[in-house]
């Protein structure tokens, strides 16, 4: 079974993706800020992450590229953000995300996206 | 010497040159006559002298003939052949006068011998002729002196003709010589005054050729972008006053162009802030429906899957609903920022109790303060005047400032404090929000009031919000002539304290308040309202809350039963849609107040545009946009109808 790494602030949206992995038969394991999520990430267990970009403690950029420095750089990692410009995507791309979601989140597209990169 | 000096004195020169040129001609000429005159005179004296000449000779002739036949005939002459010979003598005598009329200066002295010795003959010979007849007539011998006398006139008249010559001469050689300085005046002018006009046009020219080249140079650099460039003044001339001229236009244009820089730096600046805050309000907006869209395909999912758990789904719910709100306050949000940028936003002025609208604010936020488990109080003050201010406004700072500090404080203790100062004139209403919440560094406070600012960019993820509110709050106190102040401690916690002028009109606030979290207002449930929308769905929404609310309603579903429901039940509420077909809500509300059945019964407009200001202009109760916010609308009903409170 694959687990994937649900890194969101915002409680709702949290409670929404993880309800909707779930009954598609992911395993989800969330954290709420930068720092936890490569906590997590670090002791290992995680197949795929799905990260916010704007989290407190520290950002969803900074996580990314220790995550990809520090842990492993074969975990994919996938950017859910809101900021939907063309630079925030690449910014995202620059550092270390393999792949890219706006908000709101086309569901269909994002599980194309998991198992492109699972 | 400037070009205008220049241009007079060359013109100057040339016309005196032209003066002394006209007056030698003048003068040459009245010279000439007069020479040519003594020229005439000294001829025609010639001409006179040589027939007093010949005259002379026939006479000496004619009286030496007589005398020899006198002398040897002895023949005596008739008196007529005397009287002839007196007349020819006398005749000589007249033309020697007339040739006296033409003598000059020079001849005077030759002409006057000539008379005397003429003065001699005369008489000698006539005394002749008148005694040729008698006796002792004197015969002509050796050495007589009629002979002699004769001699002497003789001499005189070739003297005299030898100086009329000479005369003439002297007066053809001065018409020469004039002439001759005439011409050499004539010349030299003409040359002096060709030399000075092409002087004069060379230093004009080169004066032109100056100026135009300096020009030429100033205007080309000008032209080339050294905007700084200034034309050197060395002069007072016109040139000085050209480059004065130019230097005075390069510094317009180089303001002018300075100018129009500035304004395009502003406007880029705008345009990016436009930019910006377009991004800005994608992300904020994209949060939000993030969450409806996905709890709104949960819930289909669980109808699909036919999971359904209704207290599960219940919650989705409340969170669709939840975002959905939080979506309209940040578009509302917007929609007035824009307006305050925009210069657009008025202030409506009326009186309102401020201690009321606050425990109304207080009882909206109360559901909020709950959530993240703050206590919230409410401390009023009993002798606070009416305030004469925009009461729309000032609800909404105080929910601004009160969300915002439920949002930013957990388990903690908020506190609206209200304050009437008279120690101040004018007199102050303070109004503090204050919580024991997790505060902010100096840094921060200093940009809290700046639009889409919040503490750091992680707190709109955790706390949500387009970072509008508090910028609003600024703008809106200012607007209604009052102001806001900020002090705060990082993990302390945050006042807000916010002052407007307070007229004291006398009028107090009608009720004593008590000091602690108040309940929303309750109406008693005999109220009639009359609901006029086209819309089915809205209809079915209002229909649901004033059943829920246990009022009596009336639904109309065009204008006309609107009319005729209002005429049949007077509804002492009407809610009235605006955009309807045929007759819109603006033709419905005009009709309610011509008749005068229904013109007192208030009307609250329900609208999905921004109408507030046609609203203020025309006689209604209060307009909510659509969707209608049910909490705003049962504050309204309760500001329309307080008696049935």
């Amino acid at each position: 079974m694959t687990t994937i790494l649900l890194v969101e602030d915002n409680e709702m949206n949290r409670d929404m993706l993880s309800r909707r992995l779930q009954r598609r038969g992911y395993e989800v394991v969330t954290a709420e800020d930068g720092q936890q999520a490569v906590d997590l990430s670090r002791e290992g267990g995680i197949d795929l992450v799905l990260m916010d970009m704007g989290l407190p403690i520290k950002d969803g950029w900074t996580a990314s590229q220790e995550i990809k420095q520090q842990v492993s750089s074969a975990l994919p990692i996938i950017a859910l953000t809101a900021h939907a410009r063309t630079e925030d995507r690449e910014r995202a791309l620059s550092c270390g995300c393999d792949d890219y979601a706006t908000k709101p989140i086309d569901f269909p597209a994002l599980l194309s996206l998991i198992e492109q990169h699972q | 010497m400037n070009l205008r000096q220049r241009l007079t004195l060359s013109t100057l020169t040339v016309l005196i040159l032209f003066i002394i040129n006209a007056g030698m001609v003048f003068w040459s000429k009245e010279i000439r006559s007069e020479s040519i005159f003594e020229l005439r005179q000294a001829v025609s004296g010639q001409f006179q002298a040589a027939t007093i000449q010949q005259n002379l000779i026939n006479l000496r002739k004619a009286v030496l003939l007589l005398s020899s036949l006198r002398s040897t005939l002895n023949e005596m002459l008739t008196s007529q052949e005397t009287n002839q010979a007196l007349r020819e003598i006398n005749h000589l005598e007249r033309q020697l006068q007339t040739l006296g009329k033409t003598v000059s200066f020079d001849t005077m002295d030759h002409f006057s011998r000539l008379n005397y010795e003429f003065g001699i003959l005369k008489p000698l010979w006539s005394n002749f002729y008148h005694r040729y007849n008698e006796a002792d007539y004197l015969h002509y011998r050796e050495g007589d002196d009629r002979e002699q006398a004769y001699v002497s006139t003789m001499q005189e008249l070739k003297k005299l003709e030898t100086a009329l010559i000479k005369s003439a001469d002297k007066q053809s050689m001065n018409i020469n010589k004039l002439e001759d300085w005439t011409s050499l005046i004539t010349a030299v002018v003409l040359l002096l005054s060709i030399t000075l006009s092409i002087a004069m046009g060379l230093s004009v020219l080169r004066f032109t050729n100056n100026s135009l080249r300096t020009l030429k140079k100033g205007a080309n650099l000008l032209g080339g972008g050294e905007l700084d460039y200034r034309i050197p003044v060395t002069s007072n001339d016109e040139l000085g006053e050209v480059a004065k001229a130019f230097n005075t236009m390069s510094a317009k244009l180089q303001n002018a162009i300075t100018e129009v820089r500035r304004a395009k730096e502003s406007a880029d600046k705008a345009s990016e802030a436009k930019s910006d805050f377009l991004a800005n309000m994608s992300h904020e907006l994209r949060t939000p429906l993030n969450a409806i869209i996905g709890y709104t395909e949960i819930l289909i999912e669980d109808i699909e899957l036919d999971d359904l758990d209704p207290e599960s789904q219940l919650q989705d719910l409340k969170k669709v609903l939840d975002a959905g709100r939080h979506l309209l306050t940040q578009i509302n949000d917007v929609l007035d920022f824009s307006k305050i940028e925009t210069g657009k936003m008025t202030v409506y002025n009326e009186e309102f109790d401020s201690q009321r609208i606050l425990q109304d604010v207080i009882a909206t936020i109360s559901p909020l303060a709950k959530k993240s488990e703050n206590e919230l109080s409410f401390i009023g003050c009993p002798d606070m005047p009416v305030l004469i201010n925009d009461v729309t406004k000032f609800r909404q700072i105080f929910f601004n400032l009160l969300s915002n500090a439920c949002k930013f404080t957990k388990n903690g203790q908020i506190t609206l404090h209200c304050e009437y100062d008279r120690t101040t004139s004018p007199a102050i209403a303070r109004f503090s929000v204050t919580d024991n919440g997790i505060g902010m560094n100096t840094e921060n406070l200093e940009r809290v009031f700046e639009a889409f600012v919040q503490a750091d960019s992680s707190t709109t993820r955790r706390y949500g919000g387009t970072g509008l509110g508090l910028s609003l709050c600024k703008q809106y106190s200012q607007l209604m002539g009052g102001r806001i102040e900020v002090n705060s401690r990082v993990n302390t916690g945050t006042t807000f304290c916010v002052e407007f002028p307070a007229a004291p009109l006398g009028k107090m606030a009608p009720q004593a308040l008590p000091n602690d979290v108040v309940s929303p207002p309750e109406l008693t449930q005999q109220v009639n309202i009359l609901v006029i929308d086209d819309d089915p769905v809205a209809l079915a929404l209002t229909k649901r809350y004033l059943h829920r609310q246990e009022y009596r309603f009336f639904m109309a579903s065009t204008g006309k039963e609107g009319l005729s429901l209002a005429e049949k039940y007077h509804p002492d509420v009407i809610l009235l849609d605006l955009m309807m077909p045929e007759i819109d809500g603006w033709a419905v509300l005009s009709s309610l107040k011509k008749n005068s059945s229904t013109q007192n019964i208030p009307v609250i407009v329900l609208t999905m545009l921004d109408e507030s200001e046609l609203g203020d202009a025309i006689d209604i109760k209060g307009y909510l946009r659509k969707p209608i916010d049910w909490i705003q609308l049962e504050n309204l009903i309760h500001d329309i109808l307080p008696d049935q409170g």
